[in-house]
């Protein structure tokens, strides 16, 4: 009981500082989803990184260095390069944004390209990526609310009480909401993860050398990557289509966009590396968990943090954790909706119906947030995969936009808006096809040497999705070549968006 | 805002890109560290209580941060400089 009165305070607290932040500013469509582009250093710092300690990082980052070992170190690694490529990207999403009013990912392909059917697409995929993330946040919720309450409460209840939860925050606060709880849940989440991650190797094991000593001797091959399967390959694969993806993501594309200058980005792609290094105690966690409360399988590795939690401490501080893993929830979960809605009422509703007004658009995104969170929650109570399972499906979506930004980046987009069309396509039927098949490089391949075959089949979708749009392209551009060497480019097309 | 995006057409971009040639110190950190995994992918000897694999990978988180660190000073001194337009001219203005 102890832990749920804990838990309680700690969402009422976020939903006071919700209620805090939304005094004092009109809430237009641009206020409610970008806080009016005047976010300064430490709050877009605080949005980002709060991006990115979501409740996966927190029980399936545990969950897998439980469940699979090693190969959980992926995250480390794609986050990383994910930050140090941000550096170059980011600066110049943004100030293509400045002045233009784009408030959604979807909006940033309809500028550069001049195509509003590009801009469907591209929100549909990105609504197709959020969907599964934000499934991610909802099951997270319900097993910290139903873990919390120590069995009292189901986790059929319990994803029902974080959705409700959720929905009425996003209501109630929009994206202010999200950048002040983040502030909290990032100081929580810090003492939390770090606190315990170097308690439990020390009280259960008497050191982390000892404790890795310990589980390399009762598991084997647990604490480095396989030679098949998740090998080498693999891992090198997963981190590079993911790091692709990071910035891909519509809630952290759309969140480059809060920035009050570009110098922001810089910055935070030097810090954020050694920031996310708190990933690694979260670790820890896990692998302390193996040896003290083993017999989780599959999906259930996801409870292992709370289970050792439980093992170990008393229920005020299981609550304390939990409030810490309810607000990892509760602020990316607020982002995702607010960025699908915003999406589907901008760059799908108001193309179909073009007479809408600023005014309604703003309308149906905010009456749209209940309708997704209950399509999601429908959905997580059907599905049994494992929380790092969803993101990898998520990831491999996303990451078909990358191409598309970056041919844009010059001064005017490289390729032409169909062949980008056709690669997104191309890619995300690829992801669509392996996702639902189980079909890997082994299965297509048999006799491929092993490496090959270990790869991510993201890697594979995006190798079609480039394939398709150079084979668009390339041809285009020798004609265009042969024909314009006269005339100069349509570069006032550009300048004129 | 419309006189910087023009000087930022006029000015040929190979010149832009020529004085930034420290940017390519950027792969460092990825050639780095997926490289050396096949090569460090196992237990012993441990470092600092971290499993070999573990001690590389959280190595070169930190020295990617100090390569963007160097980054982020270079693009800094050559910003005062006035010797790169087409670095920040939004950050420019803002100042």
């Amino acid at each position: 009981m102890a832990a749920l009165v804990v838990l309680g305070v700690v969402f009422v607290c976020a939903i006071a500082l919700g209620l805090l932040a939304r005094r004092g500013h009109a809430m237009t469509l641009e206020q409610w989803s970008v806080g009016g582009r005047g976010f300064g250093g430490l709050l877009v710092f605080v949005l980002m990184a709060g991006e990115i300690y979501t409740t996966f990082t927190f029980l399936g980052g545990s969950g897998w260095a439980y469940g699979k070992g090693a190969p959980a170190l992926y995250i480390l690694a794609y986050l990383t390069l994910g930050y140090s490529l941000s550096y170059f990207l980011l600066p110049a999403i943004w100030r293509y944004a400045q002045g233009r009013k784009l408030v959604s990912q979807a909006d940033f392909f309809v500028a550069k390209y001049d195509s509003p059917m590009l801009g469907v697409l591209v929100a549909l995929v990105s609504v197709a990526a959020l969907v599964p993330y934000l499934v991610l946040q909802l099951k997270g919720l319900g097993i910290i609310v139903s873990e919390a309450s120590y069995g009292a409460i189901s986790p059929t209840t319990a994803v029902w009480a974080g959705t409700i939860a959720l929905v009425g925050y996003v209501v109630v606060s929009g994206v202010r909401g999200s950048a002040w709880t983040a502030a909290l849940k990032d100081v929580m989440i810090l003492t939390v993860a770090v606190g315990i991650g170097i308690y439990l190797p020390l009280h259960y094991y008497g050191g982390l050398g000892a404790m890795f000593e310990a589980v390399d001797h009762a598991k084997p091959g647990f604490l480095v990557l396989a030679r098949a399967g998740m090998s080498p390959s693999w891992f090198i694969s997963t981190v590079l289509v993911s790091s692709l993806g990071l910035y891909m993501w519509p809630q952290l594309f759309a969140g480059v966009y809060t920035a009050r200058s570009e110098g922001v980005f810089r910055k935070n792609a030097v810090v954020l590396p050694l920031y996310q290094l708190v990933v690694l105690f979260v670790f820890f966690i896990g692998f302390a968990a193996v040896l003290v409360v083993p017999g989780l399988k599959g999906a259930d590795a996801d409870l292992s943090l709370f289970r050792i939690a439980k093992h170990t401490f008393d229920p005020w501080l299981v609550g304390l954790i939990g409030g810490a893993g309810l607000l990892t929830a509760l602020v990316p979960g607020s982002m995702l909706l607010i960025t699908a809605a915003t999406i589907l009422a901008k760059n799908v509703y108001r193309v179909i119906v073009p007479s809408t007004t600023d005014h309604a658009v703003g309308v149906v995104a905010r009456s749209l947030v209940p309708v997704l969170a209950l399509f999601a929650l429908v959905l997580t109570l059907r599905g049994g995969q494992a929380l790092v399972v969803l993101l990898l499906i998520g990831y491999n979506v996303v990451t078909q936009l990358f191409p598309g930004v970056v041919l844009s980046l010059g001064d005017e987009p490289r390729v032409s808006a169909v062949a980008v069309m056709a690669g997104i396509v191309g890619g995300e039927l690829t992801v669509a096809s392996i996702s639902l098949s189980g079909t890997t490089v082994a299965t297509l391949l048999p006799s491929a040497p092993q490496a090959l075959k270990d790869l991510n089949p993201g890697i594979i979708a995006l190798a079609v999705n480039v394939g398709i749009i150079a084979l668009m392209s390339v041809p285009a551009r020798w004609r265009r070549g042969r024909l314009s060497t006269s005339s100069a480019p349509n570069e006032s097309l550009t300048g004129a968006v | 805002m419309s006189a910087a995006v023009a000087a930022l057409r006029t000015e040929p971009a190979r010149l832009r890109r020529s004085r930034r040639r420290y940017h390519w110190l950027a792969i460092l950190p990825a050639v780095g560290m997926l490289g050396g995994v096949p090569f460090v992918n196992r237990v012993h000897p441990m470092v600092f209580g971290l499993p070999l694999l573990f001690a590389w990978l959280v190595g070169w988180v930190l020295i990617t941060s100090a390569v963007m660190g160097c980054i982020l000073v270079l693009d800094r001194s050559h910003a005062m400089d006035g010797e790169t337009p087409g670095a920040a001219p939004a950050a420019a203005e803002i100042r």
